[in-house]
């Protein structure tokens, strides 16, 4: 409660340092996962953690987790405590240096890169994984959440120069360093957080042909061009799965139907002109085993047709 | 009934409203023939439209019951 002229001052106890039994400290950072920093993973479910976390990576705007993994790297820009002398030679810690680290990562190449650098101006927080699958972020009320960044960097990839393979770097400057001490709140867990908490993978809509009434669609991952239609060709020949709009307003799907011979998806809807063929949320696809663990999720772009 | 209630039957799917909307299932086999199941033969595309109209009348007088159920709760 605040109070007239009480300047906040506490008595300084210190703590009890006796050494506890089981030692504990963070071990190489292995990972990342940017959160929005409104999210808080609630006390309810840190027992559950992976399983929440597995739900985030497919939530749509700003809920979404990011995980970045494979961080085989660290480069420790970190800022020492910045110490004044006064006058009379005594010294005082004016501030705490501020964690600042670069990591390397090894997966994904220049377009997980690219990806990553669209969070460059992103406002998130951040949660470390280290390589005992311990999770750590900060407390607060009712749960704990990422830590607060000056800023993440993805930094323009550097060049093979005959000798290293081209490097990819991602940075981040944390902004209290209490929130990863006297702060910290972590959950160590069982499983692999690499192998159980995987972003999602965009995927691209062609056109394959289109006749009144009727798009084929083919479907690739956006990166590297992979064809899902062999592992999914059954899965996606489902209506509730795909999403047609005109000018923003829905359009009823009629049918779909899995085209062997184009390898692809006959979408079939009433209308003329250009429409607008997606795929569901990256939730509802994963509930219809089109991704989502133990593989990455999918989120489809968008394709524009014109039909006559 | 939902508009978007599909069935799904040997890699094909279709909307239930949009099935009922047919006058009969002549119509909807006439209609269909050429959007579904293009790679079997006609034979085996007719027979297997009509029983995607079926299931589609079967489905809706279910959902229909369903609701009626659940009105009278």
């Amino acid at each position: 409660m605040a109070e007239l002229n009480n300047p906040g001052c506490v008595l300084v106890l210190g703590a009890n340092t006796g050494v506890p039994g089981c030692d504990f400290a963070p071990d190489k950072f292995v990972g990342a996962i940017l959160i929005d920093k409104s999210t808080i993973i609630a006390d309810a479910d840190i027992s559950d953690i992976i399983t929440k976390l597995q739900e985030l990576t497919l939530a749509t705007g700003r809920d979404r987790i990011h995980p970045i993994f494979r961080f085989e790297e660290i480069t420790d820009n970190s800022e020492e405590e910045t110490i004044a002398t006064l006058g009379y030679g005594s010294k005082q810690v004016v501030k705490e240096g501020k964690y600042d680290w670069m990591f390397r990562i090894v997966k994904g190449g220049l377009c997980l890169n690219n990806k990553l650098r669209s969070f460059n101006k992103a406002n998130k927080k951040v949660l470390f994984v280290d390589s005992n699958n311990v999770i750590y972020g900060t407390r607060v009320e009712g749960g704990i959440t990422g830590f607060t960044m000056d800023f993440f960097y993805a930094k323009p990839f550097k060049a093979n120069d005959a000798s290293n393979a081209a490097i990819f770097n991602v940075r981040f400057a944390l902004a209290k360093p209490e929130e990863f001490n006297e702060k910290v709140a972590f959950v160590k867990v069982e499983q692999d957080i690499e192998e159980a908490v995987k972003g999602l993978i965009d995927l691209e809509l062609v056109q394959l042909a289109v006749t009144a009434g009727m798009v084929t669609v083919g479907i690739q991952t956006a990166c590297d061009k992979v064809d899902i239609f062999e592992a999914f060709g059954d899965a996606l020949a489902a209506g509730e799965l795909w999403k047609v709009t005109k000018n923003g307003a829905p359009v009823t799907v009629t049918s779909v139907a899995k085209n062997e011979a184009a390898g692809g998806w006959d979408v079939s809807f009433t209308g003329t002109g250009e429409h607008v063929i997606t795929l569901a949320a990256p939730s509802v696809l994963a509930a219809a085993n089109v991704g989502g663990y133990p593989e990455n999720g999918y989120e489809a772009g968008i394709l524009k047709s014109t039909l006559s | 009934m939902g508009k978007d209630v599909f069935i799904k039957m040997d890699g094909a799917s279709v909307n239930v409203a949009h099935v009922l909307s047919f006058s009969s299932e002549k119509e909807f086999v006439e209609e269909y023939d050429s959007k579904l199941y293009r790679s079997r033969d006609q034979k085996a595309r007719k027979a297997l439209l009509k029983s995607l109209y079926k299931l589609a009348k079967r489905q809706a007088d279910e959902l229909s019951k369903t609701d009626k159920r659940e009105g009278d709760e």
